[in-house]
């Protein structure tokens, strides 16, 4: 018999606010032992709520459509594998994921810093993640609509099936993904609040939370990137981000929390922006819940919108806001002493730089802010104040790229200047070593890219296309002072430590992995802004039928249907493919390049159809045909849809080299490079020793 | 503030230009020729018996309703959205040509009743099938 999942949570509830209030005096009355209470009711909560989504988790297997969440994500046909990701199809069962996952992120939290003694902060660390945790409970146990151990109240003999867009096996990690990252955000979040609390607002804080914000801002970007990916792939619109509201409340976060990232280096070095620190670590977190708020509250229309429920949006807002208070009010109180001990010397500082690159990531957040919100709030004006003339208006995905396209390409540049520059000033002498060859590089780039460019995209180059011609200059800046930063320092360790090439290069790595993991992240984000550029200025989409003899033209290519078309079952799904030969109708002889088979899918439960795209890969992979449905194929004819992406593999090439290197940075370094040396010095002592005793033995022998 | 206040200036420049007008079926019969040359953004339902899909030009023209009744005609060259159906919600955005009384849309979004749980109270719940550029 299962345990009622419902119970489970209302035990949570309890144990967190047990958990704050003697948390809570702990801290007020400094009494270690009683404000470690909190971390034993994290650890409770942890259990308690990992059992209830394991109760939610069974009732699917199991079909038991007596639960409504069951009932309306799943059917007895769903394939065993999705009845997994069944658990976050909906608005319930995703908020219990997030709860699972901010119970299992808080014991983490609680046990790796166990040993950990910063005065009050942890014990403050741990009562704010429980704050955080009782609110989620409180919503599932509590608020109509929310509850997903509702009892469905009557005899379903079949549930309604999962969302087919989410019959992917993309869709089994890109919510975790991204849940990671939003949830994740609450752990460095919980430590400036606790920092704020206890008053300890050194960099220790900054110390402790690295590793857990790095770890969530990487799931952030696995989650944002799988997105697209799936978009792409699945969505059949020949595009993988389309400024939704709800990508764009993912990536909202992602932008803050980048800045974020930046900023910490410059407080731990100089001990300066720890306000700016705090407006960006809250801002990250409020983004966070400001996005579950509109996938949830019905605030916004959108493709991955849940249902409409107004009484869960205002409970969001007003825990926005009662944390806003909070947040405001200590700031208010320590603002003395989150003063900056020191001054910027320079414009050209290294520093300097990342402010600005601090300054144009909150710019780039606050135009996609104001964008995606401005529907709903011109509406929400023009119903309430009337005479102000103010009509509703809703913004197109044009103006999203249009607008921010000019901030990446400084973002870019900035990128490159903010590596070559010096900390605190930077010489004459300096900046011309730094920045000359790389220059060069970029102007050359730039020129050898609008050269080549016409074949890569299989069309002439225009007056106009300064935009993309900029980005592969700028990146090219970016990838040289890169380089020139690991030979300059690869140079350095072989002098001064005689090691070899490869040695000094994983030294250096292993023991600067922040810088240089940094580095490495930035040159994949030049691949990914590169692949993007490409992509946007320069896809060809064309519609059109295929017929016996009478291809379709896409780009150069020629789309041939020689009538090859077939309907069959697979799983749930009844499938109708045409096959279609891709050929290459600029290259000599005209080849033939591959064959491809785009579909349309009917799903029973729901009632629905989808399209499947089927795309061929070209130049060397890094571009692709993209093909799909418009109609259904007969032996004479099939309509389709058609797209040349170019350099569109850029984007999931360059997304994952940025993610190896993210998740790179997560292992401990130190410690590798420590083993590694004392390996090698123990290696290297044996043999002295063993040299030692042989020649102590020809001695004796001699002798 | 300065950064901020660049930014709203964007932002505001960019949404008198560029952003559609929503509206309804109504507003857009009763004034049309205001909306000649700027977009609309229009909700309703797609009316029974009025879809047509020519596959071999992929045109998709079909009539859709606003909640008061009035209906107009749409006009895509993009393919059918996969959730597209009779009766089903649609979120047109496009340009309304007053001689040809119809909206010619770039963009269709068919919302699948289906998707999704109920909307608290029983309404629809929402789920977009997207066909925009």
């Amino acid at each position: 018999m299962r345990p009622d999942g419902a119970i489970l949570l209302e035990m949570g509830l309890a144990t967190s606010v047990a958990g704050i209030l003697c948390g809570a005096a702990g801290i007020a009355l400094r009494r270690y032992r009683l404000a470690a209470v909190a971390r034993n009711a994290i650890y409770a909560n942890a259990f308690l709520v990992v059992v209830a989504t394991l109760v939610l988790m069974t009732a699917f297997f199991e079909h038991d459509f007596s639960l409504l969440y069951v009932a309306q994500h799943s059917a007895s046909d769903l394939p065993t594998f999705y009845m997994v990701t069944a658990l976050w199809g909906g608005h319930a069962g995703s908020l219990l994921f997030w709860l699972a996952l901010l119970c299992l992120y808080s014991t983490a939290v609680a046990f790796v810093h166990r040993r950990d003694r910063e005065g009050m902060l942890l014990p403050a660390v741990h009562v704010v993640l429980l704050a955080l945790q009782a609110f989620f409970l409180y919503v599932l146990a509590y608020v109509e609509g929310s509850q997903p151990f509702e009892p469905s109240g009557g005899l379903v003999p079949e549930g309604a099936g999962l969302n087919p867009l989410l019959q992917d096996p993309v869709m089994a990690v890109h919510p975790p993904a991204l849940y990671l990252g939003f949830v994740g955000m609450s752990v460095p979040f919980a430590f400036a609040m606790g920092a704020l609390v206890s008053g300890r607002l050194g960099v220790q804080w900054i110390r402790l939370s690295r590793w857990w914000t790095i770890f969530g801002w990487s799931f952030l970007t696995l989650g944002i990137i799988l997105g697209g990916f799936w978009a792409f792939r699945e969505l059949g619109w020949g595009g993988y981000w389309a400024w939704d509201s709800v990508e764009n409340s993912s990536f909202l976060p992602w932008l803050t929390a980048t800045a974020f990232l930046h900023s910490v280096i410059v407080t731990e070095k100089y001990r300066m922006l720890k306000v700016w620190n705090m407006v960006l670590i809250f801002l990250t977190f409020a983004l966070t819940i400001f996005g579950t708020f509109l996938t949830r509250s019905g605030f916004l229309e959108s493709v991955h919108t849940f249902a409409e429920n107004k009484e869960l949006g205002e409970t969001f807002l007003w825990f926005l806001a009662g944390w806003f208070l909070l947040w405001a009010g200590l700031v208010a109180v320590r603002w003395s002493r989150l003063r900056s001990e020191n001054r910027m010397d320079s414009f050209l500082s290294r520093e300097f730089a990342f402010l600005a690159n601090n300054l144009v990531l909150v710019a780039l957040a606050g135009i996609v802010w104001t964008l995606t919100v401005w529907p709903s709030l011109s509406g929400k004006l023009e119903h309430s104040f009337p005479d102000l003339g103010i009509r509703q208006m809703t913004i197109g995905p044009a103006t999203f790229s249009r607008l921010t396209a000019p901030f990446f390409l400084l973002l870019l540049l900035l990128t490159g200047l903010g590596t070559g520059l010096s900390w605190r000033a930077t010489s004459g002498g300096r900046l011309f070593r730094a920045f000359a060859l790389p220059l060069a590089a970029g102007l050359l780039v730039a020129g050898a890219f609008a050269w080549v460019l016409p074949s890569i995209v299989r069309r002439p180059l225009e007056l106009g296309d300064v935009q993309p011609v900029a980005a592969y200059g700028f990146a090219a800046l970016v990838l040289w002072v890169t380089g020139a930063e690991f030979v300059r320092g690869v140079k350095a360790r072989r002098k001064a430590q005689k090691e070899g090439l490869f040695a000094a290069a994983f030294a250096l790595y292993a023991r600067n992995h922040r810088r240089y993991g940094g580095y490495l992240v930035h040159v994949g984000t030049c691949f990914v802004i590169l692949g993007i550029t490409t992509h946007w200025n320069y896809q060809v989409e064309v519609s059109g039928v295929a017929r016996r003899g009478e291809p379709l033209e896409v780009a150069g290519f020629a789309l041939r249907y020689g009538g090859e078309h077939e309907e069959f079952d697979r799983e749930n799904t009844r499938v109708y493919q045409a096959t279609l030969e891709i050929v290459d109708l600029r290259a000599p002889g005209e080849p033939v390049l591959g064959t491809i088979g785009p579909e349309r899918l009917h799903y029973t439960h729901p009632d629905q159809w989808m399209t499947e795209v089927a795309y061929h890969s070209t130049h060397f992979a890094s571009s692709n045909l993209y093909v799909v449905l418009a109609g259904f194929p007969d032996r004479t004819k099939v309509p389709l849809q058609a797209y040349f992406n170019p350099l569109v593999n850029l984007i999931w090439g360059g997304a994952a080299f940025f993610l190896l290197q993210a998740y790179l940075l997560l292992l401990p370094w130190d410690r590798i490079h420590r083993a590694l040396k004392a390996r090698k010095l123990g290696r290297a002592e044996r043999v002295e020793r063993r040299i030692e005793e042989e020649i102590t033995r020809r001695k004796r022998g001699a002798g | 503030m300065l950064l901020l206040a660049g930014v709203g200036l964007l932002v505001w420049m960019t949404a008198r230009t560029e952003a559609a007008e929503k509206v309804t079926v109504v507003e857009l019969l009763a004034e049309p020729d205001r909306y000649r040359t700027k977009p609309v953004d229009v909700y309703g339902k797609v009316v029974v018996g009025s879809i047509s899909y020519d596959e071999e030009r992929i045109v998709l023209t079909f009539r859709m309703e606003d909640d008061e009744g009035a209906q107009v005609a749409v006009r895509s060259l993009e393919p059918k959205p996969d959730a597209f159906k009779e009766e089903g919600p649609v979120l047109v955005v496009g340009i309304y040509d007053p001689e040809a009384e119809r909206i010619d849309a770039q963009s269709v979004k068919a919302k699948c009743p289906s998707r999704y749980e109920e909307k608290s109270g029983g309404a629809q719940g929402q789920g977009t099938s997207r066909q925009d550029r």
